[in-house]
């Protein structure tokens, strides 16, 4: 009877090990998933950029064999001054698709996927840093505020791929949101401030179009999209705000609300989240 | 003198790209002008209305990506056709879907990423579209000066003098015409001027009565 107790309890703890191995594991594949769904957002929203400059990189590369052909085929003198303008156009082509493509795949690498101590604004900077090609491209100026916390102090536990996920979402919104915005309005801007004790907040705001009335809490209901084209047909995914949500409440057990419009005319995001000292 | 293709992009590399390549595909005769964007439709149907003898159009479809421009490729050609009914559109883009191939006033719509593979066949098609653009420009200009004459020697029909107001436009200097007045407009007068002739009588046969009384 003894016997038959303890291969029971046995029985048990190991049924109870294994499923809190299988349930690590289901973590384990959603946070993937949502990594992954965020790479997809943003080769949706970048895709047309690396195809703009993938074509650029493409045509200038056939012009240089074309000049060579003409060069070798009527003995005229190669003029410099257009191969290094010609070269240099298939370089800064080249140049934006890698670093789309490096953030891609660096996206994927498991130690972004470990709960760990981070520093968001330097998560951030590195995302903007990706970026800078095309807000320059776009005319976009972009500021990074402290208030009541210094950069090295904002630090949160939490996964560094939900944070770079966050930011590139946000930023993707803005992009297609500023759209109509003239060149020399497009601005961004991040705030990283102290509520109060370890209560921290990120506020994200544009000086795009802003939000619909009302939509404020809709917005981050999965398979939602703001996002027309001027036919009116649904070009979003609907899904972007929906995993900032899931990933600001359920990894880091933190809020994230919308605001029609921020100071700088466009609408603003708002993450409160709690300081890991 | 040359015929000039108009290239519209709001990006600068991209420009600076399709400029050469256009050169190479059109070659001796045209000229590739790809003006800077302006911000508003109308302020950028001034710029492109000053580009004389166009007969080609290539416009891409994402204008606003760098904010020097507020509105489509697609918008822009609708506002185009108005006047413009018969010269050659394409639309390119580096996302086919994101446009409608089928729209009507577009010739097609070019993938700019496929271009190159199939340069020869689309400077066929380009070339073509240009020739019929130039027949078709030929006849309306034969009819517009055969309507024009007929104008100096007696009135246009109604039906003549649409055709005329219609052809004027598609010039690229549209002719001052007040003077050109259809059958209508001679009815007309005519009809105004016997209205005031009897205005004139009745008046006078007031006159004449006061002046008995």
């Amino acid at each position: 009877m003894e016997r038959a107790k303890l291969a029971h309890d046995k029985a048990v703890n190991d049924y109870y090990s294994r499923l809190k191995k299988v349930r690590k594991q289901l973590e384990e594949q959603k946070d993937t998933m949502s990594n992954l769904a965020s790479i997809g957002i943003l080769t949706v929203c970048f895709g047309h950029e690396i195809k703009t400059h993938s074509a650029v990189a493409l045509e200038n590369a056939r012009e240089l064999l074309e000049v060579f052909e003409d060069s070798r085929s009527s003995n005229t003198p190669l003029n410099y001054d257009d191969l290094t303008e010609i070269t240099n156009d298939v370089i800064d082509g080249t140049k934006y698709v890698n670093s789309f493509s490096e953030l891609a795949i660096n996206n994927i690498k498991p130690d972004k996927r470990t709960r760990t101590k981070n520093n968001v604004p330097e998560i951030f900077e590195y995302i903007f840093e990706i970026m800078s090609a095309t807000f320059e491209k776009m005319g976009l100026l972009w500021e990074f505020d402290f208030v009541k916390i210094k950069k090295e102090d904002f630090n949160v536990r939490s996964f560094r791929i939900d944070w770079e996920s966050i930011a590139i979402n946000l930023i993707t919104n803005s992009i297609w949101a500023l759209n109509l915005t003239p060149r020399e309005d497009r601005k961004l801007k991040v705030q990283f401030e102290r509520v109060g004790g370890t209560k921290l907040r990120i506020i994200f705001q544009d000086s795009g179009c802003g939000l619909e009335a009302r939509q404020e809490e809709a917005i981050f209901l999965p398979m939602n999209s703001a996002k027309v084209d001027r036919t009116g047909n649904t070009i979003g995914t609907g899904m972007g705000l929906a995993i900032i949500k899931s990933q600001v409440e359920e990894h880091m057990s933190g809020r994230v609300f919308a605001e029609q419009f921020s100071p700088i005319g466009g609408a603003g995001f708002y993450i409160e989240v709690f300081q890991d000292n | 003198m040359t015929s000039n293709i108009v290239f519209v992009d709001d990006d600068e590399s991209v420009r600076r790209t399709y400029k050469r390549k256009l050169e190479r595909i059109f070659g001796e005769g045209y000229t590739i002008q790809c003006p800077e964007l302006s911000y508003t439709l109308e302020e950028m149907l001034v710029v492109l209305d000053n580009i004389q003898d166009k007969v080609t159009y290539f416009i891409d479809e994402d204008l606003v990506h760098t904010g020097t421009a507020g509105f489509k490729g697609t918008e822009l050609i609708e506002r185009i056709r108005v006047n413009e009914q018969h010269i050659p559109i394409y639309i390119i883009t580096s996302n086919l879907t994101w446009v409608d191939e089928q729209l009507g006033d577009i010739e097609f719509a070019i993938d700019k990423n496929k271009w190159g593979e199939e340069k020869d066949k689309y400077a066929q098609r380009f070339l073509r579209h240009i020739n019929t653009f130039r027949t078709i420009k030929s006849e309306q200009g034969k009819r517009f000066d055969e309507l024009f004459a007929k104008s100096l020697i007696e009135p246009l029909t109604v039906d003549e003098k649409e055709e005329y107001d219609a052809l004027n436009v598609i010039r690229s200097k549209a002719l001052v015409d007040e003077a050109i007045i259809s059958d209508e407009s001679v009815a007309k007068l005519d009809r105004q001027s016997k209205e005031l002739e009897e205005l004139y009588e009745k008046l006078k046969a007031l006159k004449d009565d006061g002046d008995a009384g």
